[in-house]
């Protein structure tokens, strides 16, 4: 079972998303913050995947993946940003820490199931 | 009001919930992304408004709306005044809690305006007992008379006149005075946040347009790698023309704000010693008469600012070179197809290895800054409406500076002078702002005065 781990500062769409990500057949650890996020990461992991929100306290979605990635056991964990931020400077933040792909919210649970399975392909592909 | 001259990253909008605060970031433009609430704002949210630098005047109505709409009872902490300036007025925040503020208080010893956070429970029983000049702390005056502070208490609002310790028979027409003071502070207060939101959206706007441009150049140079093209190096041109043109415009309102600001003090201060006569009261109302009709050179320059400014948008003509060379361009290859896909930060996993689905979204982000630059071109209305509620004011008072220069002090305690000012204010009212700003500070001349019926078919109320 694929273990993935969603960080977002709204209790609403964590557990909006827990529900898809458990419907689908995946482990869910849940944190509320960059930070939390980024303890989770450290103490919790190995995640097969990590979907994270942009703007949080303390660190954002982006500055917490690039000190995750910073762990050799994560170089190359797929990155989904899933965010209300759609400007393109965003983005290209995202792209110079290796995010997979950004999804804008609101949340479209079939949107998100197909995409989790595209980016388990590839990245099993890859790997 | 400081002067916005924020990162990119500091102007964007954002909140951040931490338990049960939702922190507000950044700035509210005219189109401001409220999404970002959803899932965060919850009923009974204490919202913090600390980290929010400005709120243009059609964004809080959106907000005002966004909450309203949810039916959403909240508590907002820390507002800053120029922000509270305008939320106050609008009857989408009546049902929200207000615990405190940022406001403007007069220190008694050094004459100076200070901003220091600020309980509003007291201030509100002071309000409800008709007690309009408060001081939070002993030589600490709030510098708005706290009936005005509570969009709720509009029987305060309505009822007797401002208690003036001024000695003179006419405290009727000296209440009315600083009535009008304050509407014509807080229109003013407006229209300088008119300046920081047309900066605030154009250069959120030109930003984006320009990473846009920095991506169809660097797809266009890898796909076409012997032209030269310098989209990007005009549009920094460009954004560096506009910001000085912004900054030298905000220098003058800052200018001359802060001068009427100092004046409008002087005379709160006036009105509330006891041993001032009607004469001194009059001299420091012709002062802050004075100080407004020199406004006129920061009208004039909003006129200058906003056709230059549109003048250069007007020359943007980029987005045809983009889709002309996007739109002929066939079979990358797979390695080119990702370095376009990266030169234009699509992260859209679902077209990846696609070509067509590829350009589709290509196009729809050229058609994105055709859209944006339709916008910023709206957005140059706001240096009309900031020319127009300053020219409206320059007026008004230069009736009582010429008043006072020719007969004297006591002529502005003529209770015909009041009248001509309603009906210059009622006559003039063509902005939103105006219109909701009299009906605030001075109801009775609005409900006399106010032309609400006048428009003709197809006219517009401007925002």
């Amino acid at each position: 079972m694929a273990k993935i781990l969603i960080v977002d500062d709204s209790d609403v769409i964590r557990s909006e998303l827990q529900g898809i990500l458990v419907k689908d057949g995946y482990a869910v650890t849940e944190a509320s913050s960059g930070t939390e996020g980024l303890n989770a990461a450290l103490e919790q992991g190995p995640f097969d995947l990590i979907i994270t929100d942009y703007n949080m306290p303390g660190l954002n979605g982006v500055e917490m993946c690039s000190k995750i990635r910073q762990d050799s056991r994560f170089s190359q964990v797929p990155i989904l940003v899933l965010t209300t931020e759609s400007s393109t400077e965003l983005r290209k933040k995202g792209q110079e820490i290796g995010v997979r792909a950004w999804l804008v919210k609101p949340i479209n649970a079939d949107v998100i199931s197909k995409v989790l399975v595209k980016l388990f392909s590839t990245s099993s592909k890859a790997a | 009001m400081n002067t916005v001259n924020l990162s990119d990253d500091d102007l964007r909008f954002r909140v951040h919930r931490e338990g049960e605060v939702v922190r507000f970031f950044g700035c509210i433009g005219d189109t401001p992304d409220l999404a970002a609430l959803d899932g965060v704002l919850t009923d009974k949210s204490v919202c913090d408004l600390s980290n929010l630098s400005f709120a243009s005047w059609i964004g809080l109505a959106t907000l005002g709306s966004y909450i309203s709409g949810k039916k959403f009872h909240l508590v907002f902490q820390a507002v800053p005044f120029k922000i509270y300036d305008s939320m106050r007025m609008m009857k989408t925040f009546e049902e929200q809690e207000i615990k405190n503020a940022i406001a403007p208080l007069l220190d008694a010893n050094t004459n100076k305006v200070n901003f220091k956070l600020i309980e509003f429970d007291p201030l509100r029983e002071a309000a409800m007992s008709g007690e309009d000049w408060v001081e939070t702390t002993p030589g600490q005056k709030l510098l708005v008379p706290a009936r005005y502070l509570f969009p709720d208490l509009r029987m305060q609002r309505e009822g007797g006149p401002i208690l003036l310790k001024v000695q003179h028979p006419q405290k009727d027409i000296a209440s009315f005075w600083i009535q009008y003071a304050a509407y014509c502070n807080t229109t003013v207060e407006i229209s300088s946040v008119l300046v920081y939101a047309a900066k605030f959206n154009i250069m959120q706007i030109l930003g984006e347009i320009k990473s846009k441009m920095a991506s169809g150049e660097a797809a266009l140079k890898l796909i076409d790698p012997k032209n030269s093209y310098t989209l990007v190096q005009r549009m920094e041109n460009m954004i560096k023309n506009i910001e000085s043109s912004f900054d030298t415009l905000a220098r003058k309102v800052q200018t001359q704000h802060d001068a009427s600001l100092k004046t409008y003090a002087e005379l709160t201060s006036q009105s509330t010693t006891s041993d001032i006569d009607g004469s001194t009261f009059t001299a420091a109302m012709a002062a802050y008469a004075t100080s407004i009709t020199e406004m006129v050179h920061v009208a004039a320059g909003c006129e200058d600012c906003g056709s230059a400014i549109g003048e250069q948008l007007g020359s943007l003509r980029a987005t045809q070179v983009l889709k002309n060379g996007m739109s002929t361009f066939t079979n990358p290859s797979p390695e080119m197809l990702t370095a376009i896909r990266d030169a234009f930060a699509i992260m859209d996993i679902m077209s990846e290895d696609d070509w067509m689905a590829t350009r589709v979204i290509i196009m729809d982000e050229i058609e994105h800054i055709e859209g944006l630059i339709g916008r910023c071109i709206v957005t140059l209305q706001g240096f009309d409406m900031m020319r127009q509620i300053l020219e409206h004011r320059i007026q008004e008072m230069l009736l009582v500076t010429e008043l006072f220069k020719a007969n004297g002090a006591d002529s502005l305690l003529d209770p015909d002078v009041k009248e001509q000012v309603l009906g210059k204010i009622g006559a003039h009212m063509v902005t939103e702002q105006e219109k909701v700003a009299f009906e605030f500070y001075l109801p009775d001349g609005f409900a006399r005065f106010a032309q609400t019926d006048r428009k003709e078919p197809g006219d517009v109320l401007l925002f």
